[in-house]
């Protein structure tokens, strides 16, 4: 661990575009998650499900439960992109616990590219569901003198929704690497442990933060 | 520290093709079977809903139709008692006229045996009256009977019209006539009587004297087509006849009454 937790180590370049480890990680947990998904989803029955389905059905029912909480609207339209961001950023964080792995949350890109896909499909959103005018007369809202400082506020969601979970899971990573290396095997196992809930804890908080910026832009609840 | 721009493009572009892939892959089909379970589940319990509607339905029926049994039982029993006063009214009709029938008939059977007695006892009375004086009259002395009588067909004969007197002699001279008496006549009564119907027949008489015990007292004049009576066989007779004939209307007329 002699590398900088900033920096994002280049795995091969693809022409002129470096491939770096996260996306080669993500590649990997993708290819997992689709696969298992698959495999899991092959054979569903209404009657006597199995113990795989009912674990299916039991994630998907409560990530669309707490969507439909949150937002308090209908969730299956929001369930793809919520669902899919807690499920990923659940699995990515978890992903650094495996020994020779590194979470892709623990680089700044992924936590700015998950940020940067919520703030740009809120907005998509907002216009869709709002029509485009009256979506954009929102940032004037109560007075048009709050217009830049709402623009901002926007931005600045996003930049901390990523910095949080950037900084969670790397720290967490960087003290349980710290630890390995001046105590030995089985000593950052109760960080391990700790890092595993706090990996599910950010997934969670991520994806609740996000439901709420795009409810605030759908409208079916205020903007925070 | 560097942030890499392509990293972030590339991380954004995966997480969109895993929302696009987990979509497929997992929440479609998860989804498509929860809302089939769901589609089931309310399909049961609808079905269920309408078999408890059609259970409460049924039970409200029946409910509704324990309430109207009173009601019914009521009006079958108002309707059986109306047919049973309409049936004992008409049984009671039926026989009043029955017994009616039966009065009249039993009044009229009554009528006819105490009409039938009655001429019966008329019958007898009349015979038994006849018949005494029949004895009666048998023990008396018969000129004294007989004598008036003669004379009284004499002037029954002298009486008749001088034509009618004419034809009783049918043209023949001597006219004959026979005398039937109940007893032997005296001869002056017998030469009497010659004379006084000579005189009415204006033609002398040859009488022919016979006797005939059943005329009781007095006497017959046969002529040729033609019979002069005066005897008590037939007074007794005539009288009995219109003591019957008097008795049985007056009989009638009772029974009528």
């Amino acid at each position: 661990m002699t590398d900088s937790p900033l920096t994002t180590p280049i795995v091969f370049l693809l022409g002129p575009v470096p491939v770096t480890l996260p996306v080669v990680v993500t590649w990997g947990l993708m290819a997992a998650m689709t696969l298992g998904s698959a495999l899991a989803t092959r054979r569903l029955r209404v009657e006597r499900p199995g113990r795989v389905q009912t674990v299916l059905e039991l994630v998907v029912e409560t990530l669309r439960r707490q969507i439909a909480e949150t937002m308090q609207a209908d969730a299956t339209p929001f369930l793809p992109l919520l669902g899919t961001l807690f499920l990923y950023l659940a699995v990515a964080n978890l992903s650094g616990l495996v020994p020779g792995l590194k979470a892709p949350t623990a680089f700044l890109e992924t936590a700015a590219a998950l940020a940067l896909v919520v703030l740009l499909a809120s907005q998509a959103l907002g216009i869709r569901r709002r029509g485009l005018w009256p979506y954009l007369k929102g940032f004037a809202h109560p007075t048009p003198l709050l217009l830049p400082l709402n623009i901002l506020s926007e931005l600045t969601r996003a930049f901390s929704l990523s910095v949080r979970l950037f900084g969670n899971v790397m720290s967490g990573e960087f003290v349980i690497a710290i630890v390995l290396s001046l105590a030995g095997l089985f000593v950052p196992v109760p960080l391990m442990a700790l890092e595993l809930l706090l990996g599910l804890v950010q997934a969670y908080i991520f994806t609740v933060l996000a439901a709420v910026f795009i409810g605030g832009a759908v409208g079916t609840i205020e903007k925070g | 520290m560097h942030i890499d721009g392509w990293t972030i493009l590339l991380q954004a572009v995966n997480f969109l093709i895993l929302v696009w892939l987990l979509r497929r892959f997992l929440y479609r089909p998860v989804l498509a079977v929860i809302a089939e379970r769901q589609a089931a589940t309310e399909r049961v319990r609808s079905e269920a809903e309408a078999a408890r509607q059609a259970a409460e339905a049924a039970s409200r029926s029946l409910e509704d139709q324990r309430a109207a049994l009173p009601a019914e039982r009521d009006r079958l029993i108002a309707a059986a008692r109306a047919e049973a006063e309409a049936e004992r009214a008409a049984l009671l009709d039926r026989a009043r006229i029955e017994a009616d029938h039966a009065l009249e008939e039993a009044r009229n059977r009554l009528a006819d045996e105490r009409a039938q007695a009655l001429g019966a006892l008329q019958r007898h009375a009349a015979d038994l009256g006849t018949q005494l004086a029949t004895r009666l009259v048998r023990d008396a002395p018969c000129g004294t009977l007989t004598r008036p009588l003669l004379e009284e067909a004499c002037a029954a004969v002298e009486a008749l019209p001088a034509d009618r007197r004419h034809a009783l002699g049918d043209g023949t001279e001597p006219v004959p006539v026979r005398l039937a008496a109940a007893g032997p006549l005296p001869d002056e009564d017998v030469a009497h009587a010659r004379d006084r119907l000579a005189a009415a027949l204006d033609r002398p008489v040859a009488l022919e004297l016979t006797e005939d015990p059943s005329l009781i007292a007095g006497v017959e004049l046969h002529f040729a087509h033609s019979v002069v009576r005066r005897s008590w066989k037939q007074t007794l007779a005539e009288a009995k006849e219109e003591m019957t004939r008097h008795d049985s209307a007056r009989t009638d007329a009772g029974a009528l009454a």
